[in-house]
């Protein structure tokens, strides 16, 4: 009994919620004529509204996680450092939390709005830029220590990476146009023709992956095994 | 004063933006006291921001609908279930999560992968096929071919991958394909420096202009 | 250095050095800027003739980048904001990631509305940030004010003058996406270009992600596709330089170190297989 509500009908629910998208896809045209299109659109739009509700009950789970990983780090550290990293972890996010219920504009009584915009311009700002911006010197490094011709195709790689990264640099725009035309040449034709072949194999597993989803083949996202 | 006071506020988050910045970059040299402490600010800071957020969008796109004013009562279901998912973390009634993330799954996975088939699949093929009957110069000729023939040959490396299918005399299909895949990785390459200097100097900007305030 | 060759030592260059020397080549052009010219590539071109030539009353969609992107994507969404704000059409701004919203604020701290005569609500609104990826691309197509119940504010929908008339995706002319995310970009393809091919998508990625778009704008489904680095000839063709022109420059400077740095490591390399040990 308990596996029908436990596993069988999160299925159903998954089947069905699909059905209804595929539905709507399928038979709504875009000008609606007849009263059951109209209803199957209702129950489309509200469904998709649904699932975007709940996506942010998803983002919880972020808060919940990082938490759980981090008392268990205080409680186990051996170091005082250590402890105080996971400790200052803790009052960053809860000074977010708390600025955020009430700073952020969505809310209803918004006494720290000020402080929710001081705190996202010079706290989350500089971190989240500066994260993806300092690759550039791991980036650097690689090209010269890992861009070299040792096989026939490291050098077919190397010869394009290297003219492409001339083409993207302005002096080179402005002085050796036959830079732009070959790049531009390689980017429209065999580039689009390579990547065109890995995106349409990538798509069809991918449609294949959702249409098992659907049909309860594929259970990854129910978690853990019952 | 309130003119000062906001001034030196303002001032006050520069300087910590930049230590922040700094922080960060300076584990390129070695990890750090200086970047572990940045690093932990960064989880702390975008846990607590998207949760404030996702607060904010629940309020706005779920309880606006009951209160103050009810508008659909059947939105009651939705929170109910969210709420229902954090039984996720309960030993025994950990299944109730289920049921919110089926919802999510069901429709996010339909509504992309349905669109997929005409987005990804069919317009890519009717594009790389009547590109065949395009007229032009020898170039783009010579370059609508090769184009056909990069396709071809990168959709068998990945569609066929029965190893008989990559052996013997098919086996220049693939490889063909590997090469045009390479050359096609070498633009890719270019493409991501060009990106990761990009997103440095936008921050290399703001440590010297302001931050240090050096004329511009 | 004693009993080194030079190969060695070129092969064999320290991490450090190498760091160093890409950040003074970018430091240096960003405090003495070199003024080479910035000539239109055909992307920027093809971006501002689909701005320019957009029909009075035009309701177009911006969904704007995330905050860690910002750096990158500044100086496009800057000039972009100019030119569309200086053209009579009205603007919904959207954001697909949490963080979005603060980079709104910022951009509007650049731009401002009013210099061109525009009004909150009534040529432009921010309807916030929707979880959700596609599916929220989808809601917005499907049933506008149902998948917005009020702006990023939360001022009712009902309150915003300009919002009264929209309906779904057929009122939309143009959506606008910058992005750094790949589910983004091909996203708003499938959930509304696929749907109703006659709006034309503008589409700025990282440079990085240009491959991958391309095969989508070879197609016809992207009508303008443009990497986030030549922001500044944006701004030299509607002639508000910003950020972007002074980037030119220390993209010349770091590039020309990289290709400086790939010779050296290529030719130590291939004289040390070629049992050459040069000069000790």
């Amino acid at each position: 009994m308990s596996v029908l509500y436990r596993r069988h009908i999160p299925l159903a629910i998954t089947f069905i919620c699909g059905l209804i998208i595929l539905l709507q896809f399928f038979f709504v045209p875009a000008n609606i004529t007849e009263p059951w299109q109209s209803s199957l659109q209702y129950y489309g739009v509200t469904l998709t509204n649904w699932a975007n509700l709940l996506a942010n009950f998803i983002i919880g789970f972020g808060v919940v996680n990082i938490s759980l990983i981090h008392a268990r780090r205080i409680m186990r550290a051996k170091s005082w450092v250590d402890k105080f990293y996971s400790i200052w972890l803790f009052i960053v996010m809860a000074a977010f939390i708390v600025v955020g219920l009430f700073g952020y504009p969505r809310m209803w009584w918004t006494p720290l709005a000020a402080n929710w915009d001081w705190l996202q311009l010079y706290v989350l700002t500089p971190l989240d830029a500066t994260v993806y911006a300092s690759l550039v010197f791991y980036m650097a490094s690689g090209c010269y220590r890992a861009f070299r011709a040792r096989t026939l195709e490291g050098a077919a790689l190397l010869v394009v990476g290297f003219l492409s990264i001339m083409y993207k640099t302005p002096l080179f725009q402005a002085y050796a146009p036959w830079v732009i035309k070959t790049i531009d040449w390689i980017a429209k034709y065999p580039a689009v023709g390579a990547y065109r072949g890995i995106q349409v194999s990538a798509a069809l597993g991918a449609i294949l992956l959702g249409i098992r989803t659907l049909i309860g083949v594929e259970t990854g996202y129910l978690g853990r095994r019952d | 004063m309130a003119d000062i006071i906001t001034e030196i506020i303002t001032e006050i988050g520069i300087w910590i933006a930049a230590f922040l910045t700094i922080a960060i970059v300076s584990v390129v040299y070695r990890d750090n006291p200086l970047f572990k402490f940045a690093e932990h600010t960064y989880v702390g800071a975008a846990a607590g921001y998207s949760f404030a957020v996702a607060i904010g969008n629940i309020r706005g796109y779920g309880i606006e609908y009951l209160y103050p004013t009810l508008k659909d009562p059947w939105y009651i279901v939705p929170l109910i279930i969210g709420v229902l998912m954090y039984f996720r973390y309960h030993r025994t009634l950990y299944w109730l999560f289920r049921y919110g993330i089926a919802i999510v799954v069901g429709t996010s996975v339909t509504a992309a992968f349905v669109r997929s088939i005409e987005a990804d699949v069919l317009t890519q093929l009717r594009s790389t096929i009547s590109i065949l009957f395009t007229k032009g110069d020898a170039i783009t000729i010579l370059g609508n071919v090769v184009l056909v023939v990069a396709f071809i040959t990168s959709l068998y490396y990945f569609i066929f991958t029965f190893p008989s299918l990559h052996a013997g005399s098919l086996g220049y299909i693939p490889r063909i394909g590997r090469w045009f895949m390479m050359i096609a990785f070498g633009y890719s390459f270019a493409t991501t420096v060009v990106t990761r200097i990009d997103l440095f100097v936008g921050r290399l900007n703001f440590l010297l202009f302001e931050w240090l305030k050096l004329p511009a | 250095m004693a009993g080194k060759s030079i190969i060695d030592v070129l092969e064999n260059i320290p991490r450090e050095v190498i760091y160093t020397i890409v950040l003074i080549a970018m430091i240096l052009p960003l405090l003495r800027p070199l003024g080479l010219p910035v000539p239109v590539s055909e992307p920027i071109k093809k971006w501002y003739d689909a701005i320019e030539s957009l029909p009075p009353g035009s309701l177009v969609l911006i969904s704007h980048c995330n905050l860690g992107a910002y750096p990158a994507f500044d100086s496009m969404q800057v000039a972009t904001l100019h030119h569309l704000f200086s053209r009579p059409v009205k603007l919904v701004f959207f954001s697909i990631d949490a963080t979005g919203l603060v980079v709104y604020d910022t951009l509007l701290s650049k731009v401002d509305p009013k210099a061109y005569g525009k009004v909150y609500g009534v040529d432009y609104f921010h309807i916030g940030y929707i979880p959700g990826g596609e599916t929220a691309m989808k809601a917005l197509a499907e049933d506008f004010k149902a998948a917005v119940p009020s702006d990023y504010k939360g001022t009712p929908i009902d309150q915003i003058p300009m919002a009264k008339d929209i309906k779904d995706i057929r009122d939309f002319t143009m959506i606008i996406c910058f992005t750094s995310a790949g589910e983004t970009s091909i996203g708003w393809i499938r959930q509304w270009i696929v749907v109703r091919p006659e709006i034309k998508y503008l589409c700025c990625v990282l440079d990085m992600m240009l491959p991958t778009m391309r095969p989508y704008y070879e197609a016809g489904q992207v009508a303008a596709l443009t990497g986030s680095a030549p922001g500044g000839e944006y701004e030299f063709l509607i002639g508000k330089p910003g950020s972007g022109i002074k980037k030119a420059d220390a993209f010349t400077g770091a590039q020309l170190i990289l290709l400086v740095f790939i010779i050296i490591g290529n030719i130590a390399s291939i004289a040390k297989r070629m049992g050459k040990g040069g000069v000790r």
